[in-house]
């Protein structure tokens, strides 16, 4: 009698932290169709003239292609130094404790110290600051310990004998790798790559203090809300949740789709 | 047929393992003297990480312990070493206090998430299996739009003229506007709960999760009613993962620039505003680099308290 009452309140409760995470969300989403020149309420009836509106915003364009270029090299960049390093964890050396808490360092500090720090580096090494420059450093460096932890994890599942017996049939370590290894965690791969496009498509506060005179959507973003309160702002935003959630719902299924993953779950039905 | 194929093209595969002459001889050279050569392949594989976690967090982080030496002056800052920038901060109530402030607004963002947080995460827990990736993923869905975004969000909701006050106009809940929901610390506190409580519960969540059912259900045979059970089993196996979640959180909170900075007002303000404030306002860089450090200061410190309790990198799911 008492569980299940106390199965209901927990289930209740769920849904309610459930609304409370997509409340602000969908109110965006919904006011970005709202027929009014208020980013608010009341409702004015539905209408897509924002997003009309947004097609002839020059600028906007600029700074969707310059996100869209950003968060193609950051997710190549970073999937490949991430996949390096993770790979080098699959052996034992010495300081190799210490080399990951390093390596994971970035995740807790703080992205405006590093923003600011990285604008005074370049400031000081006379770089100008850019978007492939130092805006790319700036978010490679960001989505690194991301991958890194998605293709490491990866890793410590895999199994060693696959590889063990491709070397026993005479591969050498890179035939090894092409056929053997990377087919396994391509899916892994490819997962944390869209998590990093994702987290770079994202990225204000670093990309704030380096970008200089070129803009990301994000930044586009900020200055509107500096000088214009449109639903036109609604829009944008909406834009970018659906890019970035359509994303991460993609990753998601790569990531369900691994067969390193699928091996594992069969095994642990066929044992059952 | 697909099975077919691919056994087909396994046999080739293996044949070719099986043909030494098909590699070229540099190849074998080189891979034979990496093999010999360990430790070189190590730091090949390493090297791009090093060089990246150079550029980005070492010698940035050593540019602010320099520039936080320097002086700033009309024309710009001049190497001038001394400790006046520490001493004005120490001597400043106002930046003394705004550090106080932020501390106090992020434990309590903290503890707010934590509190919610928890038996939210213990639900997630309790789910059955089949819903439980789904239910996950829609908590990481949010977290992986853009902060900046979720912030933006509230705006419409909070203003005075915004949804909540719409509502409670068109109730006759209340006959004014209320001005106080937005632009001042609870706004800030409220939309940093928002944002970051995905922090909390995914740790949780995951050591929840990983618990066995069976030490509770020792505990009830063993005569502990199911609270008893909780406070003695559950809660102590949980503690990873509680820790985890507030030292994320509280290092989130504490660095936030863009929530305060939108909707907190004058009233709101944080550290990290002042902080930013010191490169594209006033322009002291190097007092702005003492701030940076005594913001990253702050971090560590929390860490190192943390991991004297519990294995930090458990939390992040990685075995070192």
């Amino acid at each position: 009698m008492t569980s299940s009452r106390t199965q209901w309140l927990l289930r209740s409760y769920g849904f309610a932290v459930y609304a409370f995470l997509y409340t602000p969300i969908a109110m965006l989403v919904l006011l970005s169709f709202n027929d009014s020149t208020a980013i608010t309420l009341p409702w004015g009836g539905f209408t897509l003239r924002w997003y009309w509106a947004l097609a002839e915003n020059q600028s906007l364009f600029v700074s969707l292609k310059n996100s869209v270029i950003l968060g193609l090299a950051t997710a190549m960049l970073a999937t490949t130094i991430g996949c390096l390093a993770a790979f080098a964890f699959r052996y034992r050396f010495r300081g190799q404790v210490v080399l990951m808490r390093v390596l994971l360092l970035p995740l807790v500090i703080p992205g405006l110290t590093i923003g600011v720090a990285l604008l005074l580096l370049f400031h000081a090494a006379g770089v100008r600051p850019g978007l492939l420059t130092t805006t790319l450093v700036a978010h490679v460096g960001f989505a690194l310990p991301y991958v890194f932890v998605l293709i490491s994890t990866r890793l410590h599942r895999f199994d060693e004998s696959l590889e063990e017996a491709a070397m026993d049939l005479g591969a050498d370590e890179l035939t090894t790798f092409w056929q053997i290894t990377f087919p396994l965690i391509r899916p892994g791969i490819i997962g944390s790559a869209l998590f990093a496009f994702t987290l770079s498509f994202d990225e204000f506060i670093r990309t704030l203090f380096t970008i200089g005179n070129d803009n990301t959507l994000p930044i586009q973003i900020w200055s509107m809300l500096g000088s214009m309160v449109s639903p036109e702002l609604n829009a944008t935003a909406t834009l970018i949740v659906v890019v970035s959630v359509g994303l991460v719902v993609l990753g998601e299924l790569f990531r369900g789709t691994d067969p390193v993953m699928g091996a594992i779950k069969k095994a642990r039905e066929e044992r059952q | 047929m697909a099975v077919q194929s691919q056994e087909a093209k396994a046999d080739r595969q293996s044949q070719q393992f099986l043909q030494p002459a098909a590699r070229t001889s540099w190849r074998v050279g080189v891979l034979a003297f990496l093999h010999r050569v360990g430790w070189l392949k190590l730091l090949l594989f390493l090297l791009p990480a090093l060089v990246l976690l150079t550029v980005y967090l070492v010698i940035p982080i050593i540019m602010l312990v320099v520039m936080s030496f320097y002086k700033s002056t009309m024309f710009g800052v001049i190497p001038d070493f001394s400790w006046r920038n520490y001493q004005h901060f120490a001597s400043s109530t106002l930046f003394v206090g705004l550090l106080g402030k932020s501390v106090r607004m992020a434990i309590t963002v903290t503890v707010i998430s934590l509190l919610v947080s928890y038996p939210f995460a213990y639900f997630l827990a309790r789910v059955p299996v089949r819903f439980k990736t789904a239910l996950l993923i829609l908590v990481m869905v949010p977290f992986w739009t853009s902060y900046l975004i979720r912030t933006m969000a509230w705006l419409p909701i909070l203003g005075i003229k915004g949804v909540v006050n719409y509502s409670l106009l068109s109730l006759q809940i209340v006959s004014q506007p209320i001005e106080a929901f937005l632009f001042n610390e609870f706004s800030v506190i409220l939309t940093l709960i928002h944002i970051y409580m995905p922090y909390m519960v995914v740790p949780i969540f995951l050591s929840l999760d990983r618990l066995d059912g069976r030490l509770l259900e020792a505990a009830g045979d063993l005569g502990a009613n199911p609270l008893r059970a909780f406070w003695h089993v559950t809660l102590p196996l949980s503690m990873p993962g509680v820790i985890g979640g507030v030292v994320m959180v509280f290092i989130a909170a504490f660095g936030a620039y863009v929530t305060p900075k939108l909707i907190g007002g004058t009233s709101g303000i944080m550290f990290g505003n002042v902080l930013a404030d010191q490169y594209s306002g006033t322009f002291n860089w190097p007092f702005g680099a003492v701030l940076a450090l005594i913001m990253i200061s702050v971090v560590l410190l929390l860490l190192v308290a943390a991991s004297r309790i519990t294995r930090l990198d458990a939390v992040f799911g990685v075995r070192a």
